[in-house]
């Protein structure tokens, strides 16, 4: 009795098989048939084994009769060597039918088992393709075929290579973008070989990954054995851009490893050699800066031109949830630079906002789109610790960020004692603000440290009430603390009666005082300081540490400076927020200032951080808040559901095929009955979009592995196994060629052969 | 064709016409002929004188030895007589094998025939014994010139058949032929080499001079066949399948062997022995057989 039953095979694929299902063990037409690449030639090669018996046999009927008068003697010559003869007879039969079968096995291509093959000093040769499938690969040349379409064509002339070889023969084929799972793994390459080869490669299409070579080899590490008993030949299928190869330092110490293991390594150029133009989106986020409902916010979107031309009227599509608006256009992008639009959004409602930015079509589609999830608060509370009863300069900086309608910024201060900061938790402030702090106590010391070590901003302004000494011992303790510099004493800043020069001097490069590279510079020449707290005259920035001077005064004493401590900045002033050492509050470029000090020290929280295609989605429930059924919606909008696996004190949501650019919504169950959407943003990396070739002589020079060829697209034989023809075929070959002299030698030797000469002289 | 053109052939007579068959040893006939006869008779040839005895006949007297030593001799001439011979022409089946023109069996026909020829126009006597395992027809020895058609006759209505039994042929000869005389014996010699031999010693023990015609086809010498055959026995029933090149060897030995063993029987017995083949230009082996009869002793 027989049955169907599905077959996992060692390359991955589901195979019908013929299988026998009482358990006995029996020789299969399969097994056989795996032994020959010609196997139906080998059946109807089996009946002319018969033929020379066959003949044997037709030519003792065939004789001719003779009437022969001397019997005596004929007869005596019978018995004398009768025995010799039949033993001759069938010996030169047995080496007949012995040749018949080598041709007839060399006829059908007989392979043999690696075991044998071993045993008659055989080599079997492993082929491992690894074809680049990284979303460059989609660059389509003039011929209209794309790089992965040659890549594909010359992995599939390998495989052919394989099944034509003699010797035995394995292929192994993996994708750059999941080294770490070949679609062929280790397959033993038979006749059917190619059928199941072909149908894997034309199941390859471009990813939007961007795996390195190098990566690729190293993952060959857990994937494959080290090459013990068989030749291995690698095979890199790929673009060879100029970013991978043109310093290639950690790939030649990986293809020379593979080269003293005994691998051969094939370079195979599958890009035309002319660079086609490439424009890419290389970014798209909310500007650093307040978010909030309502309130408008700025985005930015880059886009790289990667071509060898100038892009004219570029064109960015832009959708915010789902809805058109109105494009940003680039007037022009010189080769290779980067230009970078503002456009301004309003999301009306607090939660997750998507938006979407594409360009035109050009010859690499992936990297014309990228996404961007911008999580929109209702509002965003500031934390404003002033240390004057009064709150003097909490409520500058209190107007500042919330000046009432009509204006809305979206921010909401709140002026609390410093003592606040260590009762309190912080988290939901993204900026704390320090004035008039004489003392802290050490819970808010440690409280707000460990506050900005997490990532949030914190603005220190100082006034008469600072203490030089406990800030230097408890806050700035030689740059470990929250004090960027160690503080002196006052001074006042010696009036400038001519007037020549401003009292603020700041670096236009910082983000804080960018804006005033376009706004109205004499605002801030306005800006008077007449007092200050000077640094310790010894301290000098450490060259090795963040803290840097980003604004000076007019005699050089730091009016700024800037550090960062683990995952969020601090930046002081060395004067007070209050018009009691100045008259900046006064000024506009005061309001500017400050929203510029919230946008920069608020940093790009509002933006869900965007992640490369392949990262798995690996995502840690709080078991209380949230029940196991997960629901999860890709970007191509279908759904998919599950349930999270339960580890010791989470749930754990976890999510593999993330190889598709776009927005991952995992849908939660809450425990309380409402559900929550967690967004996931997925993009291409843009520098994989820089299609800059490397070049054949460019590489040629660059690769130094010894045992490394670079091999042109097509350039690859269908006979690449042909090299490591070992195989059966010669041996029987030979053995043939043994066989038919021994048969020769043999049937001389019985006198089938010698010219008849004279007999008995008369 | 004619009955006599069939075992006379024409160019064999032309070339031995001229020549005589002589018999090596004496011969008793009973014609005054050419070969030497162990009577003294009349003669040309002076042989010797003896002395005279009674009964002598008176007109042999040599007077001049008289005349001059007053003692009687009387004078002696050698006799000479003509020869009978009989040739004896084996008919047994074997001797049906042949390839070319002339098998065995006509080979040995016509030249016995020729030899009747050349030994009835010397006025010699010839007969004539056909035999396999006995004798089949026997025509006794005449020297009047149409017993030559007897003879072809004889051997025109011979078809070979049956075994070769040698020694009752021989010993049968030996008895009837009363006188010494020639034997002249045609035959492959396929039969019992003992039984051979004794009867060929009989016929020398009896005076008889004995020449041996040992007639064999090529491929019986040469063996020259090949592919799968299958080897019928002419006088025996036995057969053999066989790959012929591989036995090729083998059978050249034996036969090699056998024509060895009938040499030496024949040296021993001084019986003149000749190995023919049917390939063999009939004039040029009877010419050869022939000539070494010449230059023999007178006497013997």
């Amino acid at each position: 009795m027989t049955a169907w039953k599905g077959r996992p095979t060692n390359d991955g694929l589901e195979r019908p098989s013929y299988e026998w299902t009482d358990g006995l063990e029996r020789p299969s037409y399969d097994r056989m048939a795996e032994l020959f690449l010609n196997y139906p030639l080998f059946l109807m090669g089996l009946p002319i084994l018969a033929l020379p018996i066959l003949i044997h046999l037709i030519n003792l009927l065939r004789h001719r009769r003779i009437k022969w008068a001397a019997m005596e003697f004929l007869l005596a010559a019978h018995r004398k060597s009768n025995t010799w003869i039949i033993l001759k007879q069938l010996l030169l039969l047995l080496l007949r039918i012995m040749a018949v079968a080598a041709v007839v096995l060399i006829l059908a291509q007989m392979l043999l088992k690696e075991e044998w093959q071993r045993l008659l000093g055989g080599i079997t040769t492993h082929h491992v393709v690894l074809i680049d499938d990284t979303y460059s690969v989609s660059d389509t040349g003039g011929d209209g075929k794309s790089v992965l379409d040659r890549a594909k064509a010359d992995a599939l002339k390998i495989g052919e290579g394989a099944v034509n070889a003699r010797s035995s023969q394995k292929l192994t084929l993996v994708r750059f973008s999941r080294p770490e799972k070949p679609d062929i793994n280790v397959a033993s390459v038979d006749r059917g070989f190619l059928t199941s080869l072909r149908s894997t490669i034309d199941r390859i299409g471009p990813s939007q990954a961007d795996t390195h070579p190098e990566k690729v080899l190293a993952a060959l590490d857990d994937v494959l054995d080290a090459p013990q008993d068989e030749k291995r030949i690698i095979y890199l299928l790929s673009d060879f851009r100029a970013r991978e190869w043109d310093s290639p330092k950690e790939l030649n110490d990986r293809l020379t490893k593979l080269n003293k293991e005994g691998v051969e390594v094939k370079l195979v150029l599958c890009a035309e050699e002319e660079q086609h133009p490439n424009l890419t989106i290389a970014s798209l986020a909310p500007r650093p800066g307040t978010v909030a409902a309502g309130v408008p916010v700025f985005m930015e979107v880059s886009v790289k031109n990667n071509g060898t031309t100038t892009a004219r009227g570029v064109s960015v599509l832009l959708q915010e949830d789902g809805r058109t608006r109105s494009p940003v256009i680039i007037e022009e992008i010189r080769p290779g630079r980067i230009e970078t639009r503002r456009f301004e959004s309003r999301f009306a409602t607090a939660g997750e906002h998507r938006i979407q930015a594409s360009l035109e079509k050009d010859p690499v589609e992936a990297d014309n789109a990228r996404y961007s999830v911008v999580d929109v608060p209702v509002g965003v509370p500031a934390l404003i610790c002033d240390g004057d009863p009064e709150g003097t300069d909490g409520k500058f900086i209190g107007m500042v960020l919330d000046p009432g309608e009509p204006v809305r910024t979206g921010i909401t201060p709140q002026i609390e004692q410093p003592r606040f900061a260590g009762t309190n938790p912080l988290e939901k402030y993204p900026v704390i603000y320090l004035c008039n702090v004489e003392r802290l106590e050490p819970e808010a010391v440690k409280a707000l440290e460990e506050y900005v070590k997490a990532g949030g901003g914190l603005a220190i302004f100082v006034s008469e009430k600072t203490n030089a000494r406990y800030a230097n011992e408890h806050l700035y303790k030689n740059g470990a603390g929250l004090f960027p510099v160690p503080l002196a004493a006052e001074y006042d800043l010696i009036a400038d009666r001519l007037e020549q020069a401003p009292d603020l001097d700041v670096s236009i490069e910082h983000p804080v005082f960018k804006i005033f590279e376009s706004l109205r510079a004499d605002d801030l020449e306005q800006v008077k300081i007449w007092k200050y707290f000077a640094l310790a005259k010894d301290w000098k920035p450490d060259p090795n540490s963040t803290t840097k001077v980003i604004a000076k005064l007019r005699n050089g004493a730091p009016f700024a400076v800037e550090k960062t401590l683990g995952r969020g900045r601090i930046i002081m002033f060395t004067t007070t927020a209050a018009p009691v050492w100045n008259n900046w509050c006064r000024n506009p470029a005061f309001v500017v200032t400050i929203l510029e000090l919230q946008s920069y020290l608020s940093g790009p929280r509002w933006a869900k951080p965007t992640r490369d295609v392949g990262q798995p989605i690996r995502e840690a429930l709080d078991p209380t808040r949230f029940a196991e059924p997960y629901r999860l919606v890709l970007p191509d909008l279908e759904e998919t559901k599950g349930r999270a696996t339960v580890q010791e004190k989470a749930l754990l949501v976890e999510w593999e095929e993330t190889g598709k650019a776009g927005i991952y919504a995992l849908h939660l169950n809450g425990r309380d009955g409402k559900p929550e959407v967690r967004s996931f943003t997925y993009n291409v990396n843009p520098d994989e979009g820089n299609l800059a070739l490397v070049g054949a002589e460019k590489l040629q020079t660059r690769v130094t592995a010894p045992k490394t060829a670079i091999v042109k697209t097509g350039g690859l034989s269908a006979g690449a196994g042909d090299a490591t023809r070992s195989s059966v075929s010669e041996f029987l070959l030979y053995a043939l060629i043994f066989l038919l002299v021994g048969e020769q030698v043999l049937a001389y030797s019985a006198s089938y052969h010698p010219p008849i000469a004279k007999g008995v002289p008369a | 064709m004619p009955v006599s053109k069939r075992f006379l052939h024409p160019d064999a007579i032309k070339k031995i016409a001229r020549m005589d068959l002589r018999a090596r040893h004496i011969v008793e006939g009973f014609l005054s002929g050419m070969h030497r006869s162990p009577y003294f008779g009349q003669s040309v040839e002076f042989l010797q004188h003896r002395e005279y005895v009674r009964g002598d006949d008176m007109r042999r007297i040599d007077w001049k030895v008289w005349a001059k030593q007053d003692r009687l001799f009387i004078k002696q001439y050698e006799e000479d007589t003509n020869l009978r011979c009989t040739l004896l022409v084996d008919v047994s089946n074997s001797m049906r094998y042949g390839t070319r023109a002339m098998n065995k069996f006509e080979y040995a026909c016509t030249a016995a025939v020729s030899l009747a020829y050349l030994l009835l126009r010397q006025q010699d006597s010839v007969g004539c014994v056909s035999f396999d395992e006995k004798i089949r027809l026997a025509v006794p020895p005449r020297s009047k010139r149409n017993h030559l058609f007897s003879i072809i006759n004889t051997l025109q209505v011979l078809e070979p058949r049956d075994k070769t039994g040698m020694i009752q042929i021989l010993k049968g000869v030996a008895e009837n032929q009363a006188r010494r005389g020639m034997v002249i014996l045609f035959s492959d010699l396929f039969c019992d080499r003992g039984e051979l031999f004794r009867g060929l010693r009989l016929l020398r023990q009896r005076g008889h001079d004995v020449l041996i015609l040992h007639i064999m086809d090529d491929d019986e010498l040469d063996f020259p066949f090949s592919g799968p055959h299958r080897f019928e026995g002419l006088e025996t029933p036995e057969h053999l399948n066989c790959n012929p090149r591989a036995l090729r060897a083998g059978y050249l030995e034996a036969v090699g062997a056998f024509l060895e063993e009938v040499r030496r029987g024949c040296a021993g017995n001084t019986i003149d022995y000749r190995l023919v083949r049917t390939s063999e230009p009939l004039d040029a082996a009877l010419a050869s057989f022939v000539s070494n009869r010449l230059g023999m002793d007178k006497r013997g």
